[in-house]
């Protein structure tokens, strides 16, 4: 039986399909312009309640409504390509296709494009979930063209489960083989729009309160896995900017410019890591110190030793780097250089700069003063907390003379302008610091509240030094509510002694670990599958020991692959046609032409009954066809052993039957 | 010999009014050496086809009236002591008898039950370590009232396997009925039947319809059909060996009543619902009879060209 012929209308088809149709829509609703995904929401039901009430749509009906839909899409989005305008279109298309559906064949096709559809949802959240949840709707489409195909419908989803699931572990190994070998292309196949909505991160400016916003916040910055040894963490300064330009509130990144590959300086290399970016909608990338050799392509080491992106991140990024002891031996400051990192404003906080002035001379070497500054911070009264006095002018003034209470950009921008303001040129660099080690997958997590800004002084001989005034602050003016959250500053502040466990610790010490299992798991998503590219392909093919260059055979070679066996099959397919005995071919043609008569074509009907039928609906016909059919009957049911002549016979006369 | 058949084929069909489909299929389950299960409501002429048969054919017919109270002893028989002689003797049940019309076997406790079951199966009684066989030939037509009605035994599908058939008598169509109420078919009709056939004619036709033709071609159709009911999600389980041999069996027997000597597709089409159709189980979820599911099964397995 055919199930090709079958109407859309049996029973169980045409809900299965709307209830395939909403899996599939599901996840774009969210993403969408809200009246897209009512439109579509609302054209499921119009189809349910069409189905069930049995109402016949006029066809030029639904051909306006589809156009309004394409206008509505392209005036909405002024164009209708593109990722938001391209998929809200065709999810709109996919409803009014089941609207219209009438056949097998319109069955077949949206179920077919289903699974692009289903693709799209990867264009906006490429998480665990959404790969979990995609792999039920894969399931279900599957369930819908298995019960299309199938003379009795949805004939019990329990057993259409069962032989979509079957069906789904018998392509597994195509799947893995396909997504190990297929070649990779080194970008996205189309540039991905970015993304409207701005990503989270440290800005181009720091001024008070800028990065303390961010200590609230848990959301993952980047993770990072190191090959081999890693460095402790308080040594981990994940550097982002360098900010050279006060203008007496904030600082700002100043003038800056790429390094080209001739003038990079030496060093020696310390330590090989990977990391994930998350996207942050800006341009830098971050890297542990100190930074050269940039990770990426597009990436530029600029000549305050920071990376940058010719384009803004918009989506995960991974990079492999390499951290260096830089080695500015016989490099001089040159004298812009020293201008732009001894520039302060002509006037404000005037006090603090007499301060510093004054304090320098009594010192009088940089190296000195640098250490005194820092122990004037761990001697003096300087608090270190995240809800400081807000100060309005001269804010330097304000907090190192006057309420002595800040967060690591408070003490990091008075650090360099007092630095400054004694003539040692010096700057401000923001980025990470520390980072939550998770031991479940050997990985760092680095999050937006690692947040911090520390300070480089640059020393004749030595070069540009990192000195982090935050950690000069004595342990036991430390706000309470950032020891303990702030695991990863616990190490700046190792003499404080409040440290005993407590039920809640506990509990959150489960939920923590809970928490860091989690986020192994998507590390592992990110890095691995969803980020498995062209680089890592070249990696892992050359541990089996293909190398770059035969991996473009490699490519040919599966490439001929499915092409011979493509071949193959068909000509396998061909020879199972060809092989089909001639009596068969020759009753089959037999039955062709009297169809043409007017005699259906019944392919569960048997000699006999169908020369009655052809007596009653055709009694002219009859004569011949008896010849015909008494003949094959003798060769196919009367006699066990067969003449090759009775068959010829036989041939022929259904050859000839016209 | 196919000649001999067609008037007992009308003589039937002048008792059993209106029912020439479930007629033959009795007639081909006795040439088939099977046994034939009626499966229908009190009154609708299962007995009166059971006499019919027996008389026509020429057979020892007795009635065993199944109740639940009925012993596995009155239906096979028993050693009784007799007192003269001073030993114990066999005396012969019902079922020592070539046409056994059980009446509502499924009223009787399944040790009952199954007694007669085993003598189908064997053609032969063992009682007390001793073994008489059964007469030749030997055909046992059961009825059952359906299995919802109050106070029934259903038959495990094991023991509905030993019936070849399982056919219902229905209603009669109105014209039939007519005659039927008018009263004088019945008991005058019956009377007038004559035994048509010897006992050895049947026997010989019961040889000849085993040697009849099968094509490899009409095999190969068979299995399409046995492999359809195994892969079905409308049945729990599909047919087994012993149901595929029943179906050819039965279509030998079919095509011998058609007078041909080879058996047709057709002839597989037509026996396949009473064949396979107790022997099929439907799953829980399907609210369609077996009966329809089946047919749909014919309905969907294409006949090889």
């Amino acid at each position: 039986m055919n199930t090709q012929s079958l109407p859309l209308t049996r029973p169980g088809i045409i809900p299965l399909l709307i209830m395939v149709q909403a899996i599939v829509l599901s996840p774009l609703w969210f993403h969408l312009p809200a009246w897209i995904s009512a439109s579509t929401i609302a054209l499921l039901l119009t189809r349910f309640v069409v189905y069930k009430k049995a109402i016949k749509l006029p066809s030029w009906l639904i051909l306006v409504l589809a156009l309004c839909a394409l206008g509505g899409v392209f005036l909405y989005f002024r164009t209708i390509s593109g990722r938001d305008a391209g998929v809200g279109l065709i999810s709109l298309m996919y409803t009014f296709k089941l609207l219209e559906a009438k056949n097998y064949r319109d069955g077949a096709l949206i179920l077919f494009i289903s699974f692009f559809i289903l693709v799209t949802a990867f264009l906006y959240d490429e998480s665990i979930l959404m790969g979990v949840y995609l792999l039920i709707v894969m399931m279900s489409i599957l369930m819908g063209l298995i019960a299309l195909n199938s003379t009795k419908g949805v004939a019990g989803i329990r057993n259409l489960g069962k032989i979509s699931g079957v069906t789904l572990l018998q392509a597994l190994p195509i799947m893995l083989v396909l997504f190990f070998l297929f070649p990779r292309l080194s970008g996205p196949l189309w540039a991905m729009p970015s993304s409207s909505e701005a990503g989270m991160g440290i800005d181009d400016e720091m001024s008070p309160g800028a990065i303390s916003s961010l200590y609230g916040f848990d959301e993952i910055a980047f993770r990072v896995d190191f090959e081999g040894e890693a460095p402790s963490i308080n040594q981990m300064y994940w550097r982002g900017l360098v900010l050279s330009e006060f203008d007496g509130i904030a600082w700002k990144i100043g003038v800056e410019s790429p390094l080209r590959g001739e003038s990079y300086p030496d060093g020696t290399p310390a330590y090989q890591y990977r990391v994930q970016l998350e996207p942050h909608n800006r341009r830098w990338i971050f890297g542990l110190e100190d930074l050269i050799d940039p990770p990426k392509e597009k990436v530029y080491l600029f000549n305050n030793y920071t990376w940058r992106q010719s384009q803004r991140v918009t989506q995960r990024l991974l990079y492999s780097a390499q951290s260096y002891e830089l080695d500015y031996s016989g490099i001089e400051l040159s004298q812009w250089q020293r201008q732009l990192n001894t520039q302060l404003p002509e006037d404000g906080n005037e006090q603090t700069k007499e301060w510093a002035v004054e304090q320098y001379q009594q010192v009088g070497d940089p190296e000195e003063f640098v250490r005194f500054v820092l122990s004037y911070i761990r001697q003096q009264n300087y608090h270190y907390t995240l809800l400081p006095e807000v100060i309005e002018q001269n804010v330097i003034d304000g907090f190192w003379l006057g309420s002595q209470e800040g967060y690591c950009e408070h003490y990091s921008s008075a650090f360099v302008f007092i630095m400054r303001a004694a003539g040692i040129p010096a700057r401000v660099v923001t980025g990470y610091q520390g980072g939550e080690y998770n031991p479940y997958g050997d990985y760092y997590i680095i999050r937006q509240k690692d947040a911090h800004a520390w300070t480089e002084v640059w020393l004749e001989g030595e070069g540009w030094r990192r000195v982090d005034p935050t950690a000069a602050i004595h342990p036991s003016r430390v706000d309470d509510s950032l020891l303990g959250q702030t695991s990863s500053r616990d190490d700046w502040f190792t003499d404080f002694d409040s440290l005993t466990t407590t039920d809640s610790e506990i509990a959150r010490s489960i939920w923590q670990q809970i928490s860091l299992r989690w986020d192994a798991m998507q590390s592992f998503w990110n890095e691995s599958l969803m980020g498995y590219d062209k680089d890592m392909q070249f990696n892992w093919l050359s541990k089996m020991g293909i190398n770059h260059n035969q991996w473009r055979y490699l490519g040919y070679a599966l490439l001929a692959t499915v092409l011979l066996a493509g071949a193959g099959f068909g000509l396998w397919i061909l020879s199972q046609a060809r092989s089909r005995d001639k009596v068969e071919r020759a009753y089959r043609h037999f039955q062709i032409t009297l169809a043409k008569q007017g005699i259906e074509l019944k392919l569960n009907e048997g000699p006999k009954d169908l020369l009655r039928r052809i007596k009653q609906e055709h009694p002219e016909l009859y004569p011949k066809a008896e010849r015909v059919i008494k003949r094959y009957i003798a060769i196919r049911y009367q006699k066990q052993k067969v003449s090759d002549a009775n068959k010829q016979s036989f041939i022929k006369s259904a050859r000839a039957y016209h | 010999m196919h000649k001999k058949l067609n008037p007992v084929l009308d003589q039937l069909n002048k008792v059993v009014l209106g029912k020439p489909h479930q007629v033959k299929l009795a007639v081909a389950c006795l040439l088939a050496k099977g046994h034939l299960l009626i499966e229908d409501l009190p009154g609708m002429g299962k007995t009166t086809l059971g006499q019919a048969i027996a008389k026509v054919f020429g057979l020892e017919f007795q009635r065993v009236q199944f109740t639940s109270d009925i012993l596995p002893g009155d239906i096979v028989g028993a050693n009784i002591y007799d007192r003269e002689k001073g030993s114990f003797e066999f005396h012969p049940g019902p079922v020592f008898s070539q046409l056994v019309l059980a009446d509502e076997i499924n009223r009787a406790t399944p040790k009952a039950q199954s007694a007669l079951l085993e003598a189908m199966e064997e053609q032969q009684v063992t009682i007390e370590g001793k073994t008489y066989p059964l007469p030749q030939p030997f055909f046992v037509i059961a009825t059952q009232n359906p299995s919802y009605q109050i106070g029934t035994y259903s038959l495990p599908e094991s023991q509905l396997d030993r019936f070849l058939f399982r056919v219902q008598l229905g209603y009669p169509e109105a014209g039939f009925e007519k005659i039927l109420l008018r009263g004088d078919s019945g008991r005058v009709q019956m009377n007038k039947i004559e035994t048509l056939l010897e006992l050895d004619e049947l026997m010989e036709i019961q040889k000849f319809v085993q040697t009849l033709t099968i094509s490899d071609h009409l095999l190969s159709y068979v299995m399409d059909l046995i492999n359809a009911t195994r892969q079905s999600p409308d049945f729990a389980h599909g047919i087994s060996p012993r149901g595929g041999l029943a179906l050819i069996g039965a279509a030998k027997a079919w095509a011998f009543l058609d007078e041909r000597d080879y058996v047709l597709p057709e002839d597989i089409q037509k026996v396949f619902v009473p064949t396979v159709a107790h022997r099929l189980q439907s799953v829980k979820t399907s609210s369609e009879k077996i009966e329809v599911l089946v047919e749909q099964i014919i309905h969907d397995t294409p006949v090889p060209a």
